[in-house]
């Protein structure tokens, strides 16, 4: 094979480029990468540390057991306390009272639940709001409608 | 089993070698290390733990259940679910849809905002006979098309087999969104990868149920482990009628809806 | 009442999450392998007719090769991650194929223009001086072996890589398809005939692009057109354009036909939302016409001037890397604007102007190519050399 010293010679850049390819990539791939399947196990560990914002299912009973034994002796027994309040995480944080707790008084979370709707399964007690208030279309229903009536200050048993 | 023993081995053999090359405080690192190990099969060495809980990915397989029929589409799930996930606004790991179907067959769908501000009351036109709500979330699907079109390996089958996305490796291609048939991806605004619901993976962890089930009012929602001996939700699965979504497509989802009627998206 | 029972999307299905850049993407793959093509149809099949535009469709095929990438970084959440498609590539993906399909193709044609150009290159590098000189015995590889014997040996090498490039060209672009008409989660895309349309539309848009080019840079340069050369490009164009369109219509008509759930949505979605961009430009404009303008060329050519039948298979050339384009659009942006729910529309895609993935971007992105091409020519003329030069080794006829 005469006259095809330059063919070699680009064979030979060619291999040295894939050789040199293969390497650099070994080195890139992440430690743990497919270490269980075709993904970086450690995204397993940094997804699971992700910061808990909602409490244990008994988070808040640990310290308001008063309030707690209320709300089980009622019709909202099921509802957990973070439903119509917020997260543990916005009060309580590391052992350590952040913040106080979101009270939300307004009727507009009652209707949440409440408000009839077609659609709402009627095991569930439900009201048309205006005309559970005997109010004309134009009027504005009251901030605390709900509570006013419902379970004296709160809803925790209503 | 065999496969995650063999793993063990190995890491054994290797902590043991850089406990010899690195001295006292590497022996006493490395016996650390060894002790975790045999406690416990994925702990993976020092501070790799799954926090204090002990947990064990291949000891669950988590399967999810919707009750459409005791859905009241109150969106505490959606809420918590922001808020626990800190999901951008617009975007929904999980949501609710209502629907209204009409006599002649019509179904009227919306899903203001998915849900997350409850629904108001909506004046049909035509004569509903029925009316119900849907919560959707990722299906956790077995036979993914979205981690099956990653072209990265960023989206993954957990060994619990929950569908997850390795948010330092997603190059932020959207091809998962695309392959997604039921709508549970999106590409986060901020971090331009893709996102959706982990089934609350740090909860689970922590032997924890997800937020929107915890913080369902009615349990329409509920968490089942398949592999937990007499688990409530593997024995409704096992002995109702169960449906899934988009069954024709072969995805094989791990969530199960009970009520469910053709309609269904 | 029907408009509401209609129209229910998703609500993670707001965005268009494949914007301009992924239109422009298969359409520059697309410029790629047609314009290989064409380069094969002379150095593999022996059109020798062809011989005018042979280096030309090889230079333009690696000038766009060269920006087919760009889109894609621009498009990308994450741009400076794109190397973890080679890093870990995952198999089970079409996309994951990328890295593999695009290196091989780039070397493939690489060598086969360096082996081309090789004796223009040792004669660059012998004529000049300073670091020019140094750049082209580089680029020689410090071999400055022009034999007839060596010459022999490159034409050789040119076949065989020809031929190697058309399947990898194929598969270039068939690629792109198969990553469209495998989502089987969206009812517009999921056909087995996706990738055969892209790529019967991506060697259209490459013929046309090197008619159109061929005739402008002549004309610029005060050459003269080549009529045979002109009349063997439009034939081709011709066949290829309506194999394009019947495969296209075919879609459509299946889908139609067979009735099923897919129809529900895809026929509100081509007759209503993309009606004017599909039937209008695609079918309509860019298909009846060049169909119409090339017949003429193909079945008339005895009554044709040469000027006459120079400007209709430029005017059909043009409309037709237009209907190319908005097939691409048609699809990406088609099968994009309809939620996932099969029962709900999208407000239609407009692309931004400037930003990431805006127009201006697509423009500068469509311009690169022309500029490496008159660079290239500064130094290595894609004109063919004269004919005598070659006649003695000549093994493509």
């Amino acid at each position: 094979m005469e006259h095809t010293k330059h063919l070699w010679r680009i064979a030979l850049l060619l291999g040295l480029l894939l050789s040199s390819i293969v390497v650099v990539r070994h080195f890139l791939v992440p430690d743990s990468f497919g270490e269980e399947g075709y993904y970086r196990y450690d995204a397993l560990f940094e997804e699971s540390a992700k910061e808990l914002i909602h409490g244990a299912p008994d988070a808040c009973a640990e310290c308001h057991d008063d309030v707690a034994a209320v709300k089980a002796a009622g019709s909202h027994a099921a509802v957990r306390c973070e439903v119509c309040h917020a997260p543990l995480a916005t009060h309580v944080k590391d052992g350590e009272v952040v913040a106080p707790m979101k009270i939300n008084r307004s009727y507009k979370l009652c209707a949440l639940c409440h408000q009839r709707l077609v659609a709402r399964p009627a095991g569930i007690a439900q009201v048309d709001l205006r005309e559970h208030l005997e109010l004309g279309p134009e009027d504005a229903i009251p901030h605390e409608a709900c509570v006013e009536c419902h379970g004296g200050d709160s809803a925790h048993n209503p | 089993m065999s496969q995650m023993k063999k793993r063990d081995l190995t890491r054994r053999q290797f902590l043991e070698i850089a406990a010899v090359g690195a001295g006292g405080m590497a022996v006493v690192m490395a016996g650390g290390g060894l002790a975790l190990v045999s406690a416990n099969t994925v702990t993976r060495g020092l501070g790799r733990a799954f926090g204090e809980f002990e947990y064990d990915p291949t000891k669950h397989r988590y399967i999810y259940l919707v009750d459409i029929e005791k859905c009241i589409g109150c969106g505490s799930c959606v809420r918590a679910c922001e808020l626990e996930n800190r999901v951008p606004k617009h975007f929904f790991r999980t949501w609710i849809e209502r629907y209204h179907i009409s006599r002649s067959g019509e179904s009227f769908i919306d899903s203001p905002n998915g849900g997350r501000d409850g629904f108001e009351p909506q004046v049909m036109g035509a004569d509903v006979t029925k009316a119900f709500f849907v919560p959707k979330l990722c299906n956790h699907c077995t036979n993914s098309p979205c981690v099956q079109l990653c072209p990265v390996g960023a989206s993954y089958i957990s060994p619990e087999g929950l569908v997850l996305v390795d948010s330092e490796r997603c190059i932020g291609c959207s091809y998962c969104v695309q392959a997604c048939p039921y709508g549970s991806r999106f590409i986060h605004p901020e971090t331009h990868t893709a996102s959706k619901c982990s089934l609350c993976y740090h909860r689970l962890t922590k032997g924890l149920k997800t937020a929107c089930v915890q913080n369902c009012p009615t349990g329409a929602r509920k968490l089942g482990d398949a592999k937990t001996l007499g688990d409530e939700v593997a024995q409704i699965i096992a002995t109702s009628e169960v449906h899934l979504l988009k069954p024709e497509l072969h995805t094989e989802p791990k969530c199960y809806y009970l009520g469910h009627s053709g309609e269904v998206r | 009442m029907h408009e509401q029972a209609m129209n229910y999307l998703f609500p993670n299905d707001v965005h268009v999450m494949w914007s301009l850049m992924i239109v422009l993407y298969p359409y520059i793959t697309g410029l790629v392998a047609g314009a290989f093509i064409v380069s094969s149809l002379y150095h593999v099949f022996g059109h020798g007719e062809l011989r005018p535009v042979a280096r030309l469709s090889m230079v333009a095929s690696l000038a766009f090769l060269a920006v087919a990438t760009t889109p894609l970084l621009a498009h990308l959440g994450h741009p400076e991650r794109a190397m973890n498609i080679m890093i870990t590539p995952h198999f089970t993906s079409a996309m994951s194929a990328f890295g593999l399909i695009y290196g091989i193709y780039l070397i493939l044609v690489l060598v086969e223009i360096w082996l081309i150009f090789r004796v223009e290159i040792i004669e660059l590098a012998a004529h000049s001086r300073g670091f020019k000189r140094r750049f082209f015995s580089l680029v020689a590889l410090g071999v400055y072996d022009v034999s007839p014997e060596a010459r022999r040996n490159d034409k050789r090498v040119i076949v065989v890589l020809a031929a190697l490039g058309i399947p990898a060209a194929c598969i270039l672009h068939g690629y792109v398809g198969f990553m469209f008409g495998s989502v089987k989660a969206n009812a517009f895309w999921s056909t087995p005939l996706m990738p055969i349309i892209f790529l019967f539309s991506a060697v259209t848009s490459g013929i046309a692009m090197i008619l159109v080019l061929y005739e402008a840079l002549t004309k610029f340069s005060g050459r003269r057109i080549d009529g045979v050369c002109v009349q063997s490009l439009a034939q081709w164009l011709w066949l290829f354009a309506t194999m394009t369109v019947t495969l296209e219509l075919l879609e459509i008509i299946t889908l139609s036909y067979a009735q099923n759930e897919e129809w529900l949505i895809v026929k509100p979605l081509i007759t209503d939302k993309i009606a004017f961009s599909f039937i209008g430009i695609q079918m309509i404009f860019g298909s009846l016409i060049p169909f119409i303008l090339l017949g003429i060329v193909v079945l008339m050519r005895k009554y044709l001037t040469d000027t006459l039948r120079h400007v209709i298979a430029f005017i059909a050339a043009i409309i037709l890397l237009i209907q190319v384009f908005s097939m691409r659009w048609n699809v990406v942006i088609g099968g994009q604007i309809f939620s996932k729910s099969g029962i709900g529309f999208r407000e239609s895609y407009t692309p931004e102007l400037l930003g990431r993935e805006g127009i201006v971007m697509a423009l500068v992105i469509l311009i690169i190519p022309f500029i490496i091409m008159s660079v290239f020519n500064h130094f290595l003329p894609l004109a063919p050399p004269p004919e005598a030069e070659e006649d003695s080794t000549e093994v493509a006829t």
